[in-house]
């Protein structure tokens, strides 16, 4: 009798297609997300594993899963010996001005286009402002190295900054015009009428609304500065290189310091992945804001 | 409280687009003006002007005597309720009426009393601390209503405030705004595209259409007098039969079907082309044929409970009788049509802009 009940609840399983497929594609999924999962954190898993190890552990022929001396002398060696704290310093200061100046600069740009669409430059300017963010940023690297080397900009704050500009405020305009559409007009009106000047009606109604939004961009804006590596290699030498065009030259031709590789790049990643994580709410709120029209 | 004064206002947008033309007209204090019009018609852009949102091409805007026309709106001390209520979705509703007090420099406790004693008025004392994302349709309403009753403001501007309810609450609220208006005291334009509202909600209607004034007047006179075709058109629903005809002998003869009557008495100077108007309510089905009927088929018959409109084919054109539904009517029947020749209105011509005739006797009664 019980085995009659088991063949009949294969049966019924078996004749049940919802079940069957709804079953397999429930394992298809989970195979394709733990495959990608792998393949995306098994690099970051591996740099900060590495990070840990001292210098001989990194070369072993058995790779170690887990660092069997756990130490922080990469951390300490590349900081101190190397000196890269100058070029982590010199990274903060560059990506932190060159965003907030974008932000600073981006926000009201991209308000004013939100608002006055076709009276501010014409129809097409929003488009050329993002075509800025198109051209290969290797093409214009060489005659702007000339005219910074002309004005004695080279391997200052001030060119790293100007040139993440060119590229950051276009971002910044762009996106901010976007979130600043998806704010009815009508709610502003409203703050007229309730006796407030434009001006205030922007920062006590408007600017409220797109924090997310400038929050999300901040981000984007802050990440590109932060791992720039074409610019910072060409621009700077010694006194404003950024840390990312220091990471290479570690890589040595009779050795490389696999440990102090890991550590900075541990270094580089840690910020972004932290900040995303604690922000992710406002900026996944700020990514969808811009796209999708409520 | 105050009046309010158009003079000559016009407003063309970019270069040549011509939304409000040489509107000109006065709203006296503690008044309740409605204006009504198709969209595009200009009534939105005549209240954003005078609101302060748009500034006038040419003409002046006067509030109390006072030349506001370069005023910006904060300054013109007046409240508009707009039709997607705009209210500050990162503020509570207590946030969204306390607003327009914080602009102007009161302290908390007055405030707080204001911003209760309003919520009392709409009955939203219960939803004061919510957002306005988590209030219905009618309740968003409310607060947007009492955002502007807070602050106790000159005029009142609302734009089509009632377009986004449904028509229930569309209902409850045309007779709440109404009472509020009479309880405050307060001078109030009200623009829709509802010719129902204008009807019920105001003291007087302006009628506008491609950005002129048609026709200022009290509701009823709007709908029994209508300055010309196109408000007699506009006004009432189901609205008026408007048929082409000419007039020949004192006799008007449709263009496009054979119907002929007696042109009513009173109206002696009508003459060539002209459009007769007669209302639905207007029309009766006789047994005895006389010189205002005419014959008609029946296309369709509409059931609305206490009447039943019926669908008549003059020639291809639609003419509509509004019947007590005990009339016995049936479809594909051929009846004698009559016209009341009282209620009767000729327009001196087939456009819209034709005016109407006005019969001898308004004009005796007139003077």
């Amino acid at each position: 009798m019980s085995t009659a009940t088991l063949r009949d609840r294969v049966a019924a399983f078996a004749d049940d297609p919802v079940t069957v497929r709804g079953a397999l594609h429930r394992i298809g999924i989970t195979a394709f997300v733990s495959t990608l999962l792998v393949v995306t954190l098994f690099p970051l898993y591996w740099t900060i594993n590495t990070s840990f190890k001292p210098a001989d552990e990194t070369v072993t022929a058995i790779p170690t899963f887990f660092p069997e001396n756990f130490t922080i002398e990469g951390y300490v060696n590349v900081l101190l010996t190397s000196g890269a704290i100058d070029n982590v310093i010199n990274s903060i200061v560059v990506s932190v001005g060159a965003t907030a100046i974008a932000i600073l600069i981006g926000v009201p740009a991209g308000y004013a286009y939100a608002r006055n669409p076709g009276k501010i430059g014409g129809k097409n300017v929003a488009f050329w402002i993002l075509s800025l963010r198109m051209f290969p940023p290797i093409a214009p690297i060489l005659p702007l190295f000339f005219i910074f080397r002309q004005l004695g900009l080279i391997d200052t704050y001030v060119a790293m900054v100007l040139l993440y500009l060119t590229f950051n405020i276009p971002l910044v305009v762009w996106l901010m015009r976007s979130f600043f559409q998806d704010v009815p007009e009508a709610v502003e009106e409203a703050a007229l009428m309730d006796g407030y000047s434009r001006f205030q009606a922007f920062y006590k109604v408007t600017l409220p609304l797109v924090t997310p939004g400038i929050v999300a961009t901040t981000l984007l804006v802050w990440v590109f500065s932060w791992n720039e590596f074409q610019f910072a290699l060409v621009f700077t030498r010694t006194a404003a290189r950024t840390f990312p065009p220091l990471i290479p030259t570690l890589v040595g031709g009779h050795e490389t310091l696999w440990n102090q590789v890991a550590a900075l790049s541990t270094i580089a990643m840690l910020p972004v992945i932290a900040i995303s994580l604690l922000m992710q709410r406002r900026l996944i709120r700020g990514l969808t804001l811009g796209a999708v029209k409520g | 409280m105050s009046d309010i004064v158009l003079r000559d206002v016009t407003k063309i947008f970019g270069d040549d687009v011509l939304a409000v033309d040489e509107v000109s007209l006065s709203i006296e204090d503690e008044e309740l003006v409605v204006f009504v019009g198709p969209s595009g018609s200009g009534k939105s852009t005549t209240l954003r002007m005078i609101a302060g949102l748009e500034k006038p091409t040419e003409g002046q805007i006067l509030i109390d005597d006072e030349d506001v026309t370069d005023v910006e709106p904060q300054d013109r001390d007046i409240a508009m309720v707009f039709q997607s209520f705009a209210l500050y979705p990162h503020r509570t509703v207590r946030g969204n009426l306390a607003f327009p007090l914080e602009a102007r420099s009161m302290s908390d406790a007055e405030i707080d009393e204001r911003v209760e004693d309003a919520a009392t008025i709409l009955g939203i004392t219960e939803l004061l601390d919510r957002k306005p994302s988590q209030l219905s349709g009618g309740q968003q309403q409310r607060v947007a209503l009492g955002r502007a009753i807070v602050r106790d403001p000159q005029a009142f501007l609302m734009d089509e405030p009632l377009a986004n309810l449904d028509a229930k609450l569309r209902t409850e609220m045309r007779a709440e705004v109404v009472s509020i208006q009479q309880d405050l005291g307060v001078t109030m334009i009200h623009v829709t595209h509802n010719q129902e509202e204008a009807m019920t909600m105001g003291d007087r209607v302006v009628v506008m259409d491609e950005g002129e004034v048609q026709q200022i007047a009290p509701p009823k006179q709007t709908y029994q007098r209508p300055a010309n075709r196109f408000v007699a058109g506009f006004m009432g629903s189901p609205s008026m039969n408007l048929i082409n005809g000419t007039v020949e002998k004192e006799s008007f003869t449709a263009s496009q079907s054979d119907v002929s009557v007696d042109l009513p008495p009173g109206l002696s100077s009508a003459a060539g082309d002209v459009t007769l108007g007669i209302r639905p309510e207007n029309v009766e089905l006789v047994d005895n044929p006389d010189e205002y009927t005419f014959l008609a088929d029946v296309q369709l018959v509409e059931l609305l409970g206490n009447v039943q409109i019926v669908h008549f084919d003059l020639g291809g054109e639609e003419f509509l009788a509004e019947l007590h539904s005990d009339a016995k009517v049936e479809q594909d029947g051929q009846y004698h049509v009559r016209i009341d020749p009282a209620k009767t209105h000729i327009f001196d011509g087939q456009s819209p802009r034709s005016e109407r005739i006005v019969p001898e006797d308004e004009i005796t009664a007139a003077d």
